[in-house]
């Protein structure tokens, strides 16, 4: 970047004169070792997260999954479903074959067989599915059914965990292991639960009732949850009908890949770029100040205009370090866990769920269009975060007051549906602003908890456009008029 | 024709200028008034960083406020706090003035190297700046004002940390730059206006005292400047009695310059008064509140 920008002003391109100037704001903040260092303790910090996931020694069953998906496709009603069921049939007899030779017994499952290995390991390590960081609270009044696989059971133990005597000291051979982990997974999906009675017998109804009680709302407010959790009904309606609810997806109780993907890398990604966004824009907004430069620059021609350029360039740079960030860690990310075939899995599968209910989102939405219009959210909050704490800026002495003071406005707004009564719809509307939106990115677009509004996302950052475009515009005017 | 009609000029409650009219035409003007005067906060209003409370400053019958960047195309400004970019070097920093002056590049560069030359910097062109001393910082300043051929020209105590060798060469650049042009510059160093400035303009108790030659400043007081020598035992009662304007050690006496208002004694040699003896009767001590004209 600094090499980049370091040679605007001797080169002699024709460079026009406006876009030069955005140039040298952007020099300003970018030169210097701040910028750089963070952006890679930010990477750094988010591939160790990649690697501490609790998804990360399981990748491998994550590319066999998404191997699967590749071959038989996603959707149970195509063809290729009946094929991955027949497959699955004849690596269960395979299976009992063997097993009836070496130890004499069959299993009605792949699980049941993995169950007994397990069992017989004495010591094997597990991981542990049971950890509960999920936004959605229990409801008892939709217990999923319960699911014969091998993927949800916490003793199951990789095949090549001890390629010594495979930690069982039974007499099964790593290839036969190998096709069986293969053959269990396979059953994951193969073997499935009524997952259409599952999502017709979920008492969305109900789920409204647990959440107005628990957040002991009245009035227009619990109204307006009983009316989107009515819409969120039809919508579930549409899920089955459209087939959504049944197609494959990584197993969400073992892997939680959509939290993974979207809770945690998505919400250090927020964060992060945040940070970048609010020093980068305070150290353009206020360097003049910062430097004493105020006075030659602003008494020039270009003179307070200068600070539509520190805007646009305050834009870029936050759009800029965002897009970069996201790109360079969801490359990594995607290079440690294949997606393969799930890239096309419908966000509100029945296999997604990770607690007691599934996400559903108001518009049919898979992975990869999940993941553009989270992308592009983000990077719409990134430039009302920038548009922000560039007015702020106006109002504060150094970039440290505007870190401070915009810190202060999150706090604040974060805190408002707190502190607003709970009986009028306005608690809701509260929870409409970028600051909210970005706390839960693994709950967009879909109807939970309490912010299940739908299109909440697009309504707030509309009128938050709007809002901070208008401060912005009466910002500049007013430093045009103002002493400096 | 720069015009400043009675402006005022207030922080909060205090007031800092009190309805200042100016008139300056082509010429070198010498604004010279002690620290916390307001000399500054005149020419920040001149430079559009600073908006007059009251009254209005007009180029050539127009608002300069109203002509917006048509009105700062034509000034150069060097403030007192001539802040600069550490890690630029002057080539660098200066073609980036010159954009923010609109300057493309293939006119900047050119008059940038000629600037360079003319503050005696081109060896040191490419150098980040953070090595520069005090001088050379303020002779970049004294570039960057120049830029873009201003039609008026501010300079805020622009000889400040210049030495004896680059103060002379910078009067002489600017006597030559007043041709054709507006040159003020603020000081409280008597000697940077008095052999170049056309006119002086002295502000007292926030208004202008004087705005006149040096000549006819100097003559405000002829007659009452004295040269004697004392003893040193006598200087107390000596300068209780007269304003003493300066002192020099000759031999075992004093030979002090002093101003007295009334008949000469014996033993006194009247002399020619010069700016800086005016400077110092006009910012006497107890002479803060009042501003008494002297005699005629
Ligand atoms: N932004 C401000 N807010 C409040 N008071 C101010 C401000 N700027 C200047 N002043 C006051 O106005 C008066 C004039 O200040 P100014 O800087 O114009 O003086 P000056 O003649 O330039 O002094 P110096 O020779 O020290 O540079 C001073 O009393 C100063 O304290
Ligand atoms: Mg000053």
């Amino acid at each position: 970047m600094n090499g980049l920008t370091d040679s605007f002003p001797t080169s002699r391109s024709r460079i026009p004169l406006w876009l030069r100037l955005i140039g040298y704001e952007l020099r300003k903040s970018l030169r210097g070792p701040v910028v750089p260092a963070l952006c890679a303790a930010f990477l750094l910090l988010n591939v160790f997260v990649m690697l501490t996931a609790n998804a990360f020694p399981l990748r491998g069953e994550i590319k066999m999954l998404s191997g699967i998906a590749e071959k038989y496709g996603i959707r149970t009603e195509e063809p290729g479903y009946t094929q991955l069921q027949a497959d699955y049939r004849s690596g269960m007899e395979h299976l009992n074959e063997i097993a009836v030779e070496k130890e004499g017994v069959t299993y009605e499952h792949a699980a049941d067989f993995w169950a007994a290995q397990s069992g017989k390991a004495a010591g094997s390590t597990a991981s542990d599915p049971t950890d509960s960081t999920d936004a959605l609270p229990p409801d008892p009044s939709t217990v999923p059914p319960s699911h014969p696989s091998v993927l949800s059971n916490p003793t199951t133990v990789l095949p090549d965990s001890n390629p010594q005597n495979n930690g069982f000291g039974v007499p099964y051979t790593e290839e036969e292991l190998d096709e069986f982990y293969l053959t269990a997974v396979m059953e994951w999906y193969a073997v499935t639960p009524d997952t259409e009675a599952f999502y017709r017998n979920l008492d969305v109804q109900n789920y409204a009732e647990f959440q107005i009680g628990k957040f002991g709302l009245s009035g227009s407010a619990a109204d307006v949850i009983r009316e989107q959790y009515a819409k969120l009904d039809e919508r579930t309606e549409e899920i089955v009908s459209s087939g959504d609810h049944g197609a494959l997806f990584f197993p969400g109780p073992m892997y939680k890949m959509h939290s993974l993907l979207f809770k945690t890398m998505l919400g250090f990604l927020i964060f992060e770029s945040l940070l970048l966004t609010v020093l980068v824009t305070g150290t353009i907004a206020k360097y003049e100040f910062e430097q004493r430069t105020a006075a030659v620059v602003y008494a020039t021609r270009r003179g307070r205009r200068t600070a539509a350029d520190k805007l646009l360039a305050s834009l870029s740079a936050s759009f800029l370090l965002t897009a970069g960030l996201c790109a360079v860690t969801l490359l990594i990310f995607f290079g440690i866990y294949d997606y393969g075939g799930l890239w096309n899995a419908p966000i509100s599968s029945y296999f997604n769920m990770e607690l007691d209910f599934p996400y559903l989102t108001w518009t049919p939405l898979t992975v990869r269009t999940y993941l553009l219009s989270a992308l592009v959210l983000i990077a719409v909050v990134q430039l009302i975060f920038a548009a922000l704490s560039f007015v702020l800026s106006g109002f504060l002495k150094n970039s440290y007051y505007v870190f401070a003071g915009f810190a202060l406005c999150y706090g604040l707004f974060v805190m408002l549906p707190s502190i607003v009564p709970r009986d009028a719809s306005f608690w809701i509307y509260s929870m409409f602003t970028p600051f909210y939106l970005i706390l839960n990115p693994h709950g967009l677009f879909m109807g939970a908890g309490t912010l299940l509004y739908e299109g909440k996302e697009w309504i707030t950052l509309s009128v938050w456009s709007g809002m901070i475009g208008f401060a912005v515009l009466l910002g500049l005017k007013r430093f045009g008029r103002q002493n400096l | 024709m720069l015009n400043v009609h009675q402006v005022s000029k207030n922080f909060g409650s205090f007031q800092a200028l009190r309805s200042i009219d100016l008139e300056f035409a082509n010429g070198v003007y010498g604004l010279l008034a002690p620290n916390g005067a307001g000399k500054t906060t005149l020419i920040k209003m001149l430079a559009t960083l600073l908006f007059p409370s009251e009254g209005e400053i007009t180029y050539n019958g127009e608002n300069i406020t109203a002509m917006d960047a048509r009105y700062r195309n034509l000034l150069g400004y060097l403030p007192q706090q001539f802040g600069y970019y550490k890690n630029d070097s002057p080539q660098k920093y200066l073609t980036y003035i010159a954009a923010l002056k609109g300057m493309s590049q293939a006119e900047a560069s050119p008059r940038i190297a000629e600037l360079l030359k003319l503050v005696a910097l081109e060896d040191v062109a490419g150098k980040k700046m953070k090595k520069f001393s005090g001088g050379m910082i303020q002779r970049v300043g004294i570039a960057q004002a120049m830029l873009n051929d201003p039609k008026i020209l501010i300079l805020d105590e622009p000889t400040a940390g210049l030495d004896p060798k680059e103060r002379v060469r910078f009067r002489n650049l600017l006597t030559s730059l007043a041709r054709d042009r507006i040159v003020i510059l603020s000081t409280h160093i008597v000697s940077d206006v008095e052999p170049i400035a056309g006119e002086v303009i002295m502000i007292k108790d926030q208004r202008i005292l004087y705005k006149d030659t040096v000549d006819h400043l100097c003559r405000r007081i002829e007659g009452r400047v004295f040269e004697t020598y004392v003893e040193h035992d006598e200087a107390e009662t000596f300068r209780s009695r007269y304003l003493s304007l300066s002192e020099k050690q000759e031999s075992s006496r004093l030979k002090i310059r002093f101003l007295h208002e009334g008949e000469a004694m014996p033993g006194w040699t009247p002399v020619m008064p010069n700016l800086e003896d005016l400077f110092i009767y006009t910012y006497r001590d107890g002479q803060e509140q009042e501003d008494k004209e002297p005699a005629k």
